[in-house]
């Protein structure tokens, strides 16, 4: 595969001190810089045809957009949007705790995100590596799918739960993950319970739990003592 | 010509074996890595999977390996473990319970020395040696007759893998003492050109040195591996490895230890295979995953072993394989 750098990089970023900064931290990295204006309330889609139209080569974008009245929306829909368009993309935030569970809901669809603690502009390079081979369909190891079982530990809060706690256990056998039940097929919601086992599509080279994603969670496999009963 | 790998995976084992469009696979530790190398193979049939035991860092890629949706399992091999009531060995069932309803995977509750004995894969003989039939009954929990607790690892299967008359490969799960002379009172013949070291070096329940020296007795070894974890239990021991060095084997680990190396050594690794190993990118990597000419008698190839051994002397501070000892005469 042929090396693509991100020469243009579109920055994303309610924020004007922020986006500033990280502009001219792209800068000093001859990286070219630019962004797009806004506001753009609910208008997603007028947002993603601003940035498709201005060709970046690279787009990072902050999750939480509100604060300052860019848009409503949150940046992880604008990442997923912009990915399927083919348009390299990594989503920026603070938030990666207490957002967690919502961004594990859609992180399939998020190549790269990162806190913005652990961010380092030296790694630009990389982070777009990363989302250009997901979208050649050549995901490095850490996103790539393999249809695996997830045990259901617990489901908090039982027919009103938002999630389930889950292991994988062929990801780390020892560390129970929160799931969100949006992920879950709603044809087997109902057949859900503690004990069983989901089959589904996780990334099991991840190497942290904020890297998991989990999809097409879509078959129930009984617990072997149901089966034998 | 076969293809035999050992898969730098981390903390854990697992080999991989191909002759004749025929595939072998011997256990597999937790993440990606096997599954991916298949991929990169091209293979979409594992004919025999084995688990030489029921411990997380050999069993928990298997899991992966009978629920996936590309690559078909024909068979597998594992002792059954009624004692064993972890959460793993019940993730395990619920794995062959999705095997089984794609209803191609044939699950074979004996791997012992007498069932299945042997199974070939293309020209190449893989033989279990071990557990002993009768060891294996006692089952874990049980005790031997000098009163000594049986665990999982006593009765770890213990793999011969031969190409023709060539001397073999020995892949020792993580057989302990209890297996060992076990194996030695039934009077198995251990004997093996190359050995992969039980447990990744790590404790064997004894005496680590006097263990290692036991072993070495009764395989005799031109070259040992070492299946190892940078990042996990501290592995291979040091007096183990002197014990290695002391028999006369050469040494190779497919991590760097950080008895090796404080740290971690990144950047261009052009020493490693063209295989995937997990210590690749995080430049945990030593000699990563190596592949082992059958035909010729077990041997890694000449030229990784000159690349391999150009990177320790120029990139490696303290390396253990390195350190001076007495080799013992031989008898």
């Amino acid at each position: 595969m042929a090396t693509a750098l991100a020469t243009r990089v579109l920055v994303v970023d309610d924020d004007d001190q922020g986006r500033d900064d990280l502009m001219d931290e792209l800068r000093d990295y001859d990286i070219e810089p630019f962004t797009v204006a806004g506001p753009y309330g609910q208008e997603i889609e007028r947002m993603v045809a601003d940035i498709e139209q201005q060709a970046p080569s690279f787009v990072i974008c902050d999750h939480r957009l509100q604060p300052a009245g860019l848009a409503s929306f949150f940046g992880a829909d604008v990442v997923r949007r912009l990915v399927e368009r083919n348009i390299p993309a990594m989503l920026l935030t603070m938030y990666q705790s207490t957002d967690r569970l919502d961004l594990r809901a859609s992180r399939y669809a998020l190549p790269v995100v990162m806190g913005r603690d652990e961010f380092r502009i030296a790694r630009v390079q990389e982070y777009f590596d990363i989302c250009r081979r997901e979208i050649l369909a050549t995901p490095v190891d850490t996103r790539r799918p393999h249809r695996v079982l997830i045990r259901v530990d617990d489901v908090p809060g039982g027919t009103a739960a938002e999630r389930i706690d889950a292991v994988i256990p062929s990801w780390s056998p020892d560390h129970a993950v929160p799931v969100p039940i949006s992920c879950i097929d709603p044809a087997i919601l109902g057949d859900v319970r503690k004990g069983v086992y989901l089959l589904g599509e996780v990334n099991i080279g991840a190497e942290s739990e904020d890297e998991l994603y989990f999809k097409n969670l879509n078959e129930i496999v009984p617990a072997p003592e149901e089966e034998e009963a | 010509m076969s293809e035999f790998v050992i898969l730098d995976v981390g903390h854990g084992n697992c080999a991989l074996l191909r002759d004749g469009g025929v595939v072998a696979v011997v256990d597999a530790p937790t993440r990606g890595l096997l599954l991916d190398t298949l991929d990169d193979l091209k293979i979409d049939t594992v004919h025999s999977a084995f688990i030489s035991h029921a411990d997380k860092d050999h069993i928990a890629g298997i899991l992966s390996l009978l629920t996936s949706d590309r690559i078909k399992v024909e068979q597998i091999f594992v002792n059954p473990d009624a004692q064993k009531n972890s959460k793993i060995w019940r993730d395990f069932r619920a794995a062959v319970s999705v095997a089984h309803r794609k209803g191609e995977c044939v699950v074979r509750t004996s791997l012992s020395a007498t069932e299945p004995g042997t199974v070939s894969v293309g020209d190449v003989c893989i033989a279990i040696v071990a557990p002993s039939p009768s060891l294996a009954l006692a089952g874990v929990g049980g005790r031997t007759e000098d009163g000594r607790t049986i665990t999982a690892n006593s009765l770890s299967a213990v793999l011969k893998i031969s190409e023709g008359d060539a001397p073999a490969a020995l892949l020792a799960g993580d057989l302990d003492e209890i297996g060992l002379d076990d194996a030695i009172t039934h009077e198995v013949d251990l004997s093996a050109s190359l050995l992969v070291f039980p447990h990744h070096g790590g404790l064997p329940g004894g005496d680590p040195g006097a263990f290692a020296a036991k072993l070495f007795d009764k395989v005799r070894p031109a070259s040992v591996i070492f299946s190892n974890g940078r990042n996990r239990h501290d592995n291979p021991r040091q007096e183990i490895v002197e014990a290695t060095l002391t028999a006369g084997c050469s040494v190779a680990c497919t991590q760097l230890s950080e008895r090796c190396s404080a740290r971690a050594i990144e950047g261009e690794r052009a020493h490693l295979e063209p295989f995937r190993a997990s210590g690749r990118i995080p430049g945990e990597s030593c000699a990563g995953s190596m592949s082992i000419e059958l035909r010729n008698g077990a041997r890694r190839l000449p030229a990784a072993i000159a690349l391999h051994t150009a990177f320790i002397t120029a990139d490696v501070p303290t390396p253990m394989c390195r350190m001076a000892v007495k080799v013992l005469e031989e008898a």
